[in-house]
């Protein structure tokens, strides 16, 4: 690979079965199979694709959470094993993430506690990563006192406090409504374009797959889901739906949902 | 001309005063409702009921078989007054309270522990299921032989009664945890053991909580038994040897006494949650709306 350099993530071949039963190979079935995709240092890559199509599987095996099969996913060339803090995690239901008895504050600096830092360049720290997110003024709040997009800037800010390297995000909008999504969404772009950080975000909207992503893979139904299709998705940010560019794109993603074609 | 207006006066007047009558009397059930509901809110009404009853009921009965709240309250002068009283309520709240704390310490932690593990769980959840159906005053003649017949086996009983409703209600904290809360720690960089004062026990505080008040239901429960059996002072030991002097006012002093201990240590215990632990999730004030 000539941009072996610029690769954050390396997936070859991967694959996920969930076995039922002790004996190995006995009935089960693969989730995923065979999925093969790079992702460069600083992208935006979206995974697309319905419920139930094993793009949670792929998110929960790259995130660490589960083991996979067979194949490989390396992160800058080292086998993910397990979770770490180079790999940020932005979880759809906030309310389960993260800490109810921590400020907003506390929450932000959790992985920095965790490291050991000391409070002073804790709090510093803290401090520019919830302005970013745009929660100053509400760093001593409880999550219970929070709004649902005001819950999901907290994820984010306690990702990008710890300086993980990459910004997991499993439908982080989902539960969101329509306008304060609108709002997450030019949000996080521009603060992916502030930080620079390698973004893998989950969804099955095709709208939000087109407003933030710079590539889109399209994952086919499970059993045996795999990566279908990568569109490129060059339209320059702030994106408009309006435009022809974007609707063209939408009719050419929408109709591999139309059409079948196994998705 | 006098007569009209002589009628007219009279007829105003009348008015008049009905109407400030009919006023006194909106205004009279409106205090009434009022007061009625401010005695049912602050659980006065509750009371009220209660000893109306007991004094209706004790009306037909001699002071043998049910003293009226007057003679009990005369009674409870009696050993209030000689100190008797005060004597047996610190020594089975110290039995309590010795009992109690010995199987938060233990519990809370086991119940962390076992929660957390899987094989330990495998191996002790049969063995507790088990265990807690035996009552503690089941134990009593065992612990009096293992123990004696001073305090030590009374302090045991009591964290035997105690620490089952703990260690269940701790193991049910940790396994309740969300999955999503111990995956945002560990990708945040957290480690097992920082896991463990991090996030499990933040998580799992409600529930320890619970069980905590829980268990001090059951101390109160089995020391009055225990002491019925096998002491020589204490609240149990009143409530059982009034019997013998035919005072069964005595009797009804020491319900009352372990029911008001009961009262005012949950009361305790809970404002200690609200305010202290209340943003663990501790909350008792919850309105369903």
């Amino acid at each position: 690979m000539s941009s072996a350099g610029n690769t954050c993530i390396k997936i070859d071949n991967l694959s996920k079965d969930y076995t039922y039963g002790l004996k190995p190979g006995g009935p089960g079935r693969n989730v995923i199979k065979g999925i093969n995709l790079e992702i460069g240092r600083g992208e935006f890559h979206i995974i697309l694709g319905p419920s139930g199509c094993g793009k949670s599987t792929l998110l929960n095996i790259i995130a660490g959470f589960i083991s996979k099969s067979e194949g490989s996913v390396a992160l800058n060339g080292t086998e993910i094993k397990k979770p770490g803090r180079d790999r940020g995690v932005v979880f759809q239901n906030a309310d389960s993430a993260i800490f109810p008895w921590l400020t907003v504050r506390g929450n932000v600096e959790y992985g920095l506690r965790m490291k050991g830092m000391a409070s002073g360049k804790r709090r510093q720290i803290s401090s520019e990563y919830i302005r970013l997110v745009g929660l100053e003024s509400h760093e001593n709040k409880y999550p219970g006192e929070l709004s649902g997009g005001m819950k999901q800037r907290v994820q984010m800010a306690r990702s990008l406090s710890n300086d993980s390297e990459i910004l997991i995000m499993d439908e982080p909008f989902g539960a969101l409504d329509a306008h304060t999504r609108r709002i997450m969404q030019t949000e996080l772009v521009r603060i992916w374009q502030e930080t620079g950080k390698t973004i893998i975000f989950v969804t099955h909207d095709i709208t939000e797959a087109i407003i933030l992503g710079q590539r889109i893979s399209i994952m086919s139904k499970s059993p045996d889901a795999t990566i279908y299709k990568i569109y490129e998705n060059t339209l320059p940010y702030h994106r408009n739906a309006a435009s022809p560019g974007f609707s063209a794109l939408f009719g050419q993603i929408q109709g591999h949902f139309d059409f079948g074609e196994n998705i | 001309m006098e007569r009209v207006i002589e009628i007219a006066v009279n007829h105003t007047g009348n008015k008049h005063r009905e109407k400030s009558e009919s006023q006194a009397v909106y205004l009279f059930i409106r205090t009434l409702r009022a007061a009625v509901w401010f005695a049912a809110e602050k659980g006065i009404l509750t009371w009220i009921l209660l000893f109306g009853i007991w004094g209706i009921a004790s009306l037909a009965y001699t002071v043998d078989f049910l003293p009226s709240p007057l003679e009990t309250i005369a009674g409870a002068k009696e050993i209030i007054l000689d100190g008797t009283l005060v004597r047996f309520v610190a020594i089975s709240s110290q039995r309590v309270l010795w009992g109690w704390s010995l199987g938060i310490l233990f519990a809370v932690p086991a119940g962390l522990i076992i929660g957390r593990l899987e094989l330990l769980r495998r191996i002790f959840e049969p063995f507790i299921d088990f265990l807690r159906f035996i009552p503690a005053i089941g134990f009593l003649t065992l612990f009096l032989m293992w123990f004696g017949a001073g305090e030590q086996s009374k302090v045991v009983l009591i964290f035997y009664a105690t620490v089952f409703v703990i260690l269940i209600n701790t193991i049910v904290g940790v396994l309740s945890i969300d999955k999503n809360r111990l995956q945002a720690a560990r990708s945040l960089g957290a480690s097992e053991f920082q896991i463990i004062y991090s996030v499990l026990i933040p998580s799992a505080l409600p529930h320890v909580f619970t069980g905590i008040r829980l268990g001090l239901g059951g101390a109160f429960t089995s020391i009055v038994a225990a002491e019925m059996l096998a002491a020589k002072e204490g609240i149990g030991f009143l409530i059982y040897t009034s019997r013998l002097y035919f005072r069964t006012d005595w009797i009804f002093v020491g319900l009352l006494t372990l029911g008001l201990m009961g009262y005012v240590s949950d009361r305790l215990i809970r404002a200690f949650g609200k305010t202290v632990l209340g943003r663990y999730g501790i909350n008792d004030t919850r309105k369903f709306e």
